[in-house]
């Protein structure tokens, strides 16, 4: 991994993506009131602005400390994922295996539906699950949905592991 | 061993294909579900926030909007200056951890705001059953309160019982009449109130006009603003958010 590290430009890229998930997940709660927010003509940019950076205190108030745990494990493993699989696709393209993004987009996903949500559920999850009466469901689980970010964060330490072993194997013809 | 090579090679065309479909539906199926639930969430204001309602009906999570608020009147638990400029009504629980940690938020801007008669502070009942049994029951204690003692009562009351909760449904339902002697009002009376369920259907009607405005969790808030136009607070959000949406609206008062 310190090979893609060493590169200022893959620390930029996992840094850039990594911070926009974690942004994405903080402000998905009051995507309504940024909206109209950011939509009002009155509101100068600067007074915009302010509120998106202020709203990203919200981590800090309205999350759990194992959701906000596991959101800020998930923002940093999908940024470092990011620029090893794109590190992996420049070297050698068919050394990116299909499963390794698959892993990693499922994980990415696992993660979007755990993230958030303090006492009762994940954010993304629970507007899927009302929109088809299904809340319910989220009462049934112990940690009301943020297991599913624990399991994200799993599935990217999986792929991140993986990615790096592919990157550390030398890239040769196997013995079939 | 002729009959089991087209069946390994069967095993293996469709082991490419899963191998070759698994990027593009993985992605395809990521980007629907996240992309369906965040305009669920803007249609109807439905993103939610901390504490969810679980069995809260779709019809309304759809229609929910902040229009449905009900008009803040004389029944109404108002802290501050009635005629404020600025309006905050937030729909509570009070079992809800983040309630508990809004309402030392909401005390902040009260501290700031409240004493200049520019915001003032609406308290409604948002009880989530199904996570915090005994929220509702909480919820009609606090009317009892202010059944007996006022506005003031019910402040006090409030404040008392979120200061001692621990919260997710831990306050011992004895300590509801120990809170009405902190505050000084008559336990009997108190007591009298909250057995007969005299506040149960103003309760109710809190919860109901919450769902109708589109709140699916809690804290869920309304920010009223001067010109009257009105903005969803979801969830315990930071004082300085609170803040900044306070000054940019008197800005233009």
């Amino acid at each position: 991994m310190s090979i893609v590290l060493r590169n200022y430009q893959y620390v930029l890229l996992s840094f850039l993506a990594g911070t926009s998930v974690l942004g994405f997940a903080i402000l998905l709660p009051n995507l309504k009131l940024i909206s109209l927010v950011l939509g009002d003509n009155a509101v100068s940019l600067g007074d915009k602005l302010a509120l998106l950076v202020k709203l990203l205190g919200s981590l800090a108030t309205n999350f759990t400390q194992l959701s906000a745990l596991t959101t800020v494990l998930i923002s940093l493993l999908v940024g470092v994922n990011v620029s090893l699989m794109l590190y992996l696709y420049r070297r050698q393209k068919t050394g990116l295996s299909r499963s390794g993004i698959a892993v990693s987009t499922f994980g990415t996903t696992m993660g979007m539906f755990g993230v958030g949500c303090a006492t009762c559920g994940s954010l993304v999850l629970t507007g899927l699950l009302s929109t088809v009466g299904g809340l319910w469901i989220l009462a049934l689980l112990p940690f009301r949905g943020q297991e599913l970010g624990v399991i994200g964060v799993i599935a990217l330490g999986y792929t991140t592991y993986f990615f790096v072993q592919k990157i550390s194997s030398p890239v040769t013809c196997e013995i079939k | 061993m002729n009959e089991e090579h087209p069946q390994s090679e069967s095993l293996s065309t469709q082991k490419t294909l899963i191998q070759t479909l698994a990027v593009p539906l993985s992605i395809v199926i990521a980007g629907a579900l996240i992309a369906g639930a965040v305009l669920f969430g803007l249609r109807g204001n439905t993103t939610p926030p901390t504490a969810v309602v679980p069995n809260a009906p779709v019809a309304q999570d759809a229609g929910g909007t902040l229009e449905n608020m009900k008009p803040i009147a004389q029944d109404d638990h108002i802290r501050g200056n009635p005629d404020a400029p600025i309006k905050i009504v937030e729909y509570s629980d009070t079992e809800c951890p983040f309630c508990k940690r809004f309402h030392e938020t909401m005390k902040q801007v009260m501290g700031e705001y409240g004493d200049t008669g520019k915001v003032a502070w609406v308290y409604r009942h948002f009880p989530l059953d199904q996570l915090h049994s005994k929220a509702r029951k909480e919820a009609e204690a606090l009317e009892c309160a202010g059944a007996q003692g006022g506005n003031d009562m019910f402040w006090k009351y409030a404040d008392r019982l979120y200061e001692i909760t621990e919260s997710n449904n831990r306050l011992d339902p004895t300590e509801l009449p120990k809170i009405a002697t902190y505050v000084g009002i008559d336990v009997a009376k108190f007591n009298d109130c909250l057995s007969s369920g005299t506040y149960a259907e103003h309760v109710a009607n809190d919860l109901e006009n919450a769902v109708a405005t589109g709140g699916r969790g809690t804290p869920w808030s309304i920010f009223v603003a001067p010109d009257g136009s009105k903005l969803p607070i979801n969830g315990a959000q930071p004082y300085e958010a609170v803040k900044q949406l306070i000054e940019q609206n008197l800005k233009g008062s």
